[in-house]
């Protein structure tokens, strides 16, 4: 778990998108504990109120939810949530990104779908 | 409990300004980053809060309290060095030196100072002037975080440690922070390894303060922007910028503001790239770009 503070999305989103990668790759699981604000300050060397804040933007979201005295955990779905939610960014954060590389390039739309059909990889 | 609070602050050496007129307010229970290049006054500012030294004008105070000549409040506040002045202390055992240092420091917790030098393996029999100089540094980090002072201020507390005991540190300072809440501040130019720990961040450079502002607002508000000079100029025509670098027609400018989502769409389309970047960059580019006018 590495956090870049040269990226423009502010550290304490970063840290939202930590634990969303590691519900989405099921290291953590739904009806799982997640960790405390004390255990992510510590981990990734940030001040205990920048990992609240990450913490609480996902309680915010449905995507973790409080228990009373005993800390956060995943709620049941949050993984369709995070999906859902990364779907609709999918399109601004990558499909916006290389067309406009395409432009610069002079690919124009046409070529680039010809390239993705034409990909033989395993993905 | 109230604030600490520096009211026009000066410290004066003969003829050299150490602190220049500084007013400051500290938050309460927030950890801040004191930053400054040699000789900015980072240690002569820790020591005048810690009354270790006296202002030659202003007033430091807590709440209503000043703090000169004043033992208890004194004591509230803890200063962890690598080097002790008085040699007296040096040639004495880092055990008695912890013993003295329960003595003095209120809140002094003796069960945690005894966990920390086993997680620091330190050799408490040895005479603290026998010690390596990340040792000595280990023993200011267990005083100042054993104190539990309501103010707790470390001077570069990574003087000759390793990676590794850089890393302890860090981790006991947040996981025992959590736990009993106070203001901290250290100082430092090792800021990429630091940087997240702190809430607040003061800079400061020839005794004065360039900035004072919250870690979240400092890593918006600090951008690179490049491109055509004469795009950018007109572009940043109402922004701080505090550094102008230029290649040819190339501009790249660092600025310390915050930018709408519409403005940063223009960018775009002005082929106009932005990137963040980290407090170590903008402090360098602060310092050489030096017509960063304080405060807002």
């Amino acid at each position: 778990m590495e956090l870049k503070n040269d990226s423009t999305t502010p550290i304490y989103i970063q840290i939202a998108e930590l634990i969303e990668d590691q519900i989405l790759e099921g290291i953590i699981k739904e009806e799982e504990q997640v960790y405390s604000t004390n255990e992510l300050s510590s981990l990734l060397h940030v001040n205990p109120a920048t990992a609240r804040k990450g913490l609480n933007l996902l309680v915010e979201e449905g995507i973790l939810y409080k228990k009373r005295g005993m800390g956060m955990f995943v709620s049941f779905g949050a993984t369709r949530m995070i999906k859902a939610k990364r779907i609709n960014s999918f399109f601004r954060d990558y499909i916006l990104e290389m067309l406009q590389e395409g432009e610069k390039l002079g690919i124009g739309k046409d070529e680039i779908i010809k390239m993705i059909k034409e990909y033989k990889g395993e993905r | 409990m109230s604030k600490w609070i520096l009211e026009g602050v000066s410290k004066i050496f003969d003829k050299t300004i150490a602190v220049n007129n500084i007013s400051l307010e500290l938050e309460e229970n927030k950890i801040y980053g004191l930053i400054g290049r040699n000789g900015a006054g980072k240690t002569t500012l820790l020591k005048l809060l810690a009354n270790q030294l006296e202002p030659t004008r202003g007033v430091i105070r807590k709440g209503k309290e000043a703090l000169k000549d004043n033992d208890s409040l004194s004591q509230e506040v803890c200063l962890a060095r690598e080097t002790i002045n008085m040699l007296g202390i040096r040639n004495l055992s880092v055990k008695k030196i912890f013993q003295i240092a329960s003595d003095v420091y209120p809140y002094w917790d003796n069960e945690y100072c005894q966990d920390l030098i086993k997680l620091f393996s330190l050799d408490i029999g040895q005479k603290h002037i026998k010690l390596s100089r990340g040792m000595q540094t280990m023993v200011g980090i267990i005083i100042g975080l054993a104190s539990r002072a309501p103010l707790t201020l470390f001077d570069e507390p990574y003087v000759g440690l390793d990676p590794v005991a850089r890393e302890l540190f860090y981790e006991s300072l947040l996981t025992d922070y959590e736990k009993n809440k106070r203001t901290i501040i250290i100082s430092s130019h090792l800021m990429s390894e630091l940087e997240n720990l702190f809430e607040r961040i003061i800079i400061i450079d020839q005794g004065s303060i360039l900035l004072n502002e919250e870690m979240e607002a400092v890593h918006e508000k600090a951008k690179v922007i490049s491109g055509d000079k004469a795009y950018v100029e007109k572009i940043l025509k109402d922004k701080k910028v505090i550094y102008r670098q230029e290649i040819g027609r190339l501009a790249n400018y660092t600025v310390f503001d915050s930018f709408t989502e519409e403005e940063l769409r223009e960018f775009k389309d002005l082929n106009i790239n932005y990137s963040s970047i980290n407090l170590q960059k903008l402090f360098i580019n602060l310092a050489k770009g030096g017509n960063f006018n304080g405060e807002e």
